[in-house]
């Protein structure tokens, strides 16, 4: 897994490395080849990107490719769909964005739906219940554990540090005591500006 | 999906908006989706569950599972639109960072950090109300806390943990 900040040029100053006659098809193949071959989100697709992207296609420089994997954590949209797009992009702009991002989100979505239609838990009987219960099980330790990777992935001096988790705890228990989330997350943002400025996402 | 109270503009722009606390890599649709529609009950807990795990089963973006909770909530239709809400903020992030990239890192800079805090709580809040329901045992307690730390300090995969978590149920039903 490739965590590192990207200190060669920015996205900005970069220049895709063949970008001349890339087709929408072709980035539209490529993109959902990705989409249907990567498991475990961005930063574990890393490897798999280089080989698709720079070292297949010729379409990115590993730069390009650290450059836009960072820029693609300052979005607000999940990472992988905005890396996506940002290639997208950058090889025919808005055209190419739509259909990257339609294309890499394709497999999951597709296979989601599937299952959501055929594999519906509450139409099938037999050990779909239980099978449901501890999915669901599985699922909650699951976000508690990414709520914790969160806290953890985030690296801020001592007593930032601290009245980030107080601030996490606090946005988590108005919104179970039936603030309106929005609300909460918007107030704990405002906060959070003001008090947390020093450190940095380990995450990026 | 006729007698559905959430329409395809309301499933669009809920989505849309709830992609906002995805800053930094969190996944902001969980906690909003259930406080707008599981909460209220026009989302059952057990459906929501199950198209999350269906995502984590997936391959590429786990955003993947927003088609499942689109086509409960409106059918097909509902599940173009969830697909479509999720993918607009990635289409203009992605324009607007291509080209403001420069401009843009110092601002959103400063809102990664705190958002990271944020982002946890509310995934904290999704958790919660996906467990109160439920009425955990105190043996489901455990194992759902064992995966929590296995998952911050072993990187463990979803897909394991869904795809275990299946087959334990699945045993458990068989020999219970």
């Amino acid at each position: 897994m490739t965590n590192e900040p990207a200190k060669s040029p920015t996205a900005a100053e970069l220049e895709p490395a063949n970008n001349g006659h890339v087709s929408l098809v072709e980035l539209g193949v490529t993109l959902f080849r990705i989409g249907a071959t990567s498991f475990g989100g961005l930063w574990a697709g890393t490897r798999k990107l280089e080989k698709e992207l720079v070292q297949k296609k010729g379409w990115l420089t590993v730069e390009e490719q650290r450059a836009l994997m960072v820029a693609a954590t300052l979005i607000p949209a999940p990472k992988f769909l905005s890396f996506g797009g940002m290639v997208g992009f950058r090889l025919r702009k808005w055209p190419g964005s739509i259909v990257a991002l339609f294309a890499i989100l394709a497999p999951p979505a597709l296979l989601v739906l599937v299952g959501a239609i055929y594999l519906n838990p509450q139409l099938l009987g037999g050990p779909m219940p239980t099978i449901s219960r501890a999915v669901g099980v599985g699922v909650i330790g699951l976000l508690f554990g990414n709520a914790l990777h969160q806290i953890r992935s985030t690296k801020v001096p001592g007593k930032e540090r601290v009245i980030g988790i107080v601030l996490g705890v606090s946005v988590a228990s108005a919104a179970i005591m039936g603030v309106p989330l929005i609300v909460a997350a918007l107030v704990g943002l405002i906060l959070g500006v003001c008090f947390i400025r020093r450190g940095k996402d380990k995450s990026k | 999906m006729n007698d559905s109270p959430v329409g395809f503009l309301e499933i669009m722009a809920v989505i849309f908006v709830s992609s906002l606390f995805s800053v930094g890599g969190g996944n902001g649709p969980l906690a909003v989706i259930q406080d707008r529609w599981v909460n209220p009950g026009l989302l059952e807990p057990s459906l929501f569950a199950w198209a999350l795990a269906l995502g984590y089963l997936s391959p590429g973006p786990k955003a993947g599972f927003l088609s499942g909770i689109g086509y409960y909530m409106y059918g097909l239709p509902g599940a173009l639109a969830a697909i479509i809400g999720i993918i607009l903020p990635a289409l203009f992030g992605a324009a607007a960072v291509s080209y403001w990239f420069d401009r843009l890192q110092p601002v959103i800079r400063r809102i990664s950090l705190p958002a990271g805090f944020v982002i946890a709580g509310m995934i904290s809040a999704a958790a919660w109300n996906l467990a109160k329901p439920m009425a955990l045992a105190p043996a489901e307690i455990l194992v759902a806390a064992g995966i929590s730390i296995l998952i911050v300090w072993r990187n463990l995969e979803p897909a394991i943990v869904v795809i275990g978590a299946a087959i334990v149920g699945f045993v458990w039903w068989a020999t219970g």
